[in-house]
């Protein structure tokens, strides 16, 4: 049966106070004692009851200092000498909590043993907790590889956890197989499927957003994203710029208002990424402080806060728009910064309204606008842009003529 | 032929578990097997009882069968082998080829798996006849020396037919009984002194295919450690049935059935599992005493052979 994951979830706050009750009333037992005493835990009840996810809870609470005795308990082999255990169901128990715990605290070190785990030579709960947990270890091209070839296994929970997996791992080659669940398949299937976005944090965003952008089990799926919504503002205030820079980001698919508060916080983060990301949703959540902070950037005169404001406009028009009046008037601006920083993200965003221009800006007096509107010009293809292109060819600033040449190959030979 | 087939392909099988890697340990231990080997191929006697633990070496005839329920005792002590080996080889002569399937070993102890071919020749006639022996092996490392302290020959496998066992040695099988109504009060004491200083506990997972057994304890030392945790957070209560003890001077074998039920301190989950085990026991000081313990066989139909899915 599968594990009971949100049930883990809601039991860290309780299991917070276990914890530290229960290390008062042993005194001075050292964490290796605690970690121990969990794993019986979790060896003598059942998978997902609740206090197997009480164990599970605690041994995520004292976190890496218990991850050398877990990822023992991944390994067969190792069950031997004062490690034995008698029972192969009490084996499903450990391993399974095991692999839980790991996947929650992130242990990537225990990507290799894991991805071991969800073959179906092992116990249904061990490889839905493998699959689960091996998702939350970060890219591995070997485990990539192990949960590609779970998407033919013949049991459709294993095939969706495992595409699930590939979500949360940056590979969304199979998450057609995640919407189909929900879309297509039995209410079981699709609220796991939805369940397990759910419990995926900022990876499962977009595709709980299509979804319901699709106008189907609405109820269920705001329900989900309200939990993710919260999650991701909780995470705005982690210590790691690596969770605020994607919570941030993904609030803006969210597109829920109740987070322009929190991201206006992280506009003075002390993480570039993290400010850029966190002004890019607010653009898309429809909050003016969030474009202005990228068009100061993008008049800036570092170079660096430049190019990140370019990637984050770009990234904002393709995935919201809401940006191109703002660029278009920028094309016109006395600041030639702003001028080629417009022109780029017209011509990377592919905004098409933008044709004239562009155009116009041809034969602006900085070179390097000009060699930016012609790069703008060859990504957008448009046949009326030749004659102008064919003019910067004899541009007398040789980067402008090798990109007028560029733009020309991409409009074809017509 | 068949049947040689199916033992070589099992006894070749992948050694997932066991680890193919070579080490100090199991090169020492190939060479005491080179010994035995060797000392068969020149008719050396001497050569090959060096390879075997001067306190104590047993062979056992498994008769064709990995099912402990035909197991017996073929010579029970170091000098009755060393006299049917003078005997042996004084008749005979072996062009033997020795393959060493397997090599599990853990601390101090090791099991391995041989598989023997090639000619035995009838010393007064010159007649050649064809070899084939499956062997599993146990050892002990003593000051730095693998030593053989048993060897169970004519090993078979899940083909080899119906296994009956038999209830000859009743001290054998009431020694066992007496072991299992330890576990059921939970008496690490009393369940240790049912086993030798070396005893060795080793999983067989239910499988037949040695490849995939595991020793898991290595000695009593190391059981006791464990049975101290172990009974604080386990309740077991055992129920055995005494399948097979047969016995030979101070040497045993037995299989028993046992029903095991299992509470835990630390939650609700139960336990309840039946489990084969092949006991091979020593006698001292008039009391039996486990030496080694294989655990969780596969569960064999002593009725028609079959292999029974767990």
């Amino acid at each position: 049966m599968p594990v009971d994951v949100p049930a883990i979830a809601r039991s860290f706050a309780p299991t917070i106070c276990c914890l530290v009750l229960g290390t008062l009333a042993v005194g001075c037992s050292t964490t290796e004692e605690q970690v121990r005493s969990q794993i019986e835990i979790l060896a003598a009840n059942d998978v997902g009851s609740e206090r197997w996810n009480d164990a599970a809870g605690a041994l995520t609470t004292i976190g890496r200092p218990a991850a050398r005795q877990l990822v023992a308990l991944l390994n067969p082999a190792l069950y031997r000498g004062a490690d034995y255990r008698d029972f192969r169901d009490e084996i499903e128990k450990t391993t399974a909590g095991a692999a839980t715990v790991l996947g929650n605290i992130g242990h990537k070190a225990a990507s290799a043993s894991m991805k071991d785990r969800i073959t179906k030579v092992y116990r249904w709960t061990e490889r839905f907790a493998a699959l689960r947990a091996v998702g939350n270890l970060g890219f591995n091209e070997a485990a990539v590889t192990a949960i590609e070839k779970q998407l033919v296994d013949s049991t459709r929970v294993v095939r969706l956890l495992a595409s699930v997996a590939l979500v949360k791992l940056g590979e969304n080659t199979a998450r057609d197989t995640i919407v189909n669940a929900v879309v297509h398949g039995d209410e079981e299937l699709a609220e796991m499927a939805i369940g397990e976005l759910e419990q995926a944090n900022y990876h499962g965003v977009p595709t709980l957003v299509a979804l319901q952008n699709r106008g189907i089990r609405e109820e269920r799926l705001g329900r989900a994203l309200h939990h993710v919504r919260d999650q991701l503002i909780d995470q705005l205030q982690d210590d790691d710029p690596e969770m605020r820079r994607p919570s941030a980001a993904a609030l803006g698919a969210v597109g829920d208002a109740i987070a322009v508060g929190p991201l206006l916080d992280l506009l003075e983060d002390p993480s570039n990424l993290v400010r850029f990301h966190a002004a890019s949703s607010l653009v898309r959540l429809g909050d003016d402080r969030g474009s202005e902070f990228l068009f100061q950037a993008l008049a800036d005169s570092d170079p660096i806060l430049r190019l990140n404001a370019i990637k984050s406009l770009v990234r904002v028009q393709l995935l919201s728009g809401g940006v191109e009046d703002r660029l278009l008037g920028c094309l016109r601006d006395d600041n030639a910064a702003l001028r080629s920083g417009a022109a780029q993200i017209l011509g990377q965003a592919r905004v098409h309204g933008a044709l004239q221009a562009l155009l116009s800006i041809t034969g602006d007096t900085e070179a390097e606008v000009r060699w930016n509107a012609a790069i703008a010009l060859g990504h957008l293809g448009a046949a009326t842009s030749r004659e102008a292109l064919q003019q910067l060819t004899n541009d007398g600033d040789e980067t402008v003529s090798y990109y007028a040449h560029w733009a020309l190959q991409q409009l074809g030979a017509g | 032929m068949i049947l040689l087939s199916f033992l070589v392909i099992l006894l070749l099988s992948p050694l997932d578990r066991a680890g193919a890697a070579e080490t100090a340990e199991t090169i020492l231990i190939r060479q005491s097997l080179e010994k035995d080997r060797s000392g068969r191929r020149r008719g050396d006697a001497e050569l090959v009882l060096s390879a075997y633990d001067e306190d104590r070496f047993v062979v056992w005839d498994a008769g064709g069968s990995i099912d402990g329920r035909a197991w017996s005792v073929l010579h029970g002590s170091r000098d009755e082998v060393a006299d049917a080996l003078e005997t042996d080889l004084a008749v005979r002569h072996y062009d033997l080829k020795r393959e060493v399937v397997l090599i599990n070993v853990w601390k101090d102890k090791a099991f391995v798996t041989t598989v023997d071919s090639g000619m035995v020749i009838d010393s007064a006639t010159g007649n050649r006849s064809p070899y084939a022996q499956n062997q599993l092996w146990t050892f002990r490392k003593r000051d730095e020396e693998w030593l053989a302290t048993g060897v169970i020959v004519a090993l078979g496998d899940s083909t080899s037919g119906p296994v009956v066992g038999k209830v000859e040695a009743d001290d054998v099988a009431e020694a066992l009984q007496d072991h299992a109504a330890e576990w059921s009060d939970g008496s690490a004491s009393g369940i240790s002194s049912g086993l030798t200083e070396e005893a060795v506990l080793v999983d067989l997972y239910f499988s037949a295919n040695p490849a995939k057994w595991l020793i898991v304890f290595a000695d009593r030392e190391e059981i006791d450690d464990w049975l101290e945790e172990r009974l604080a957070v386990v309740d077991y209560s055992i129920e055995c049935s005494v399948e097979h003890a047969m016995a030979q001077g101070d040497e045993a074998v037995a299989v028993t059935q046992e029903q095991i039920s299992a509470t835990y301190a630390g939650g609700e989950a139960r336990i309840a599992e039946t489990q084969l085990r092949i006991w091979l026991l020593t006698r001292s000081g008039g009391t039996w005493q486990v030496d080694w313990v294989f655990r969780k066989a596969k569960p064999f139909s002593p009725i028609d052979g079959s292999t029974a899915l767990h």
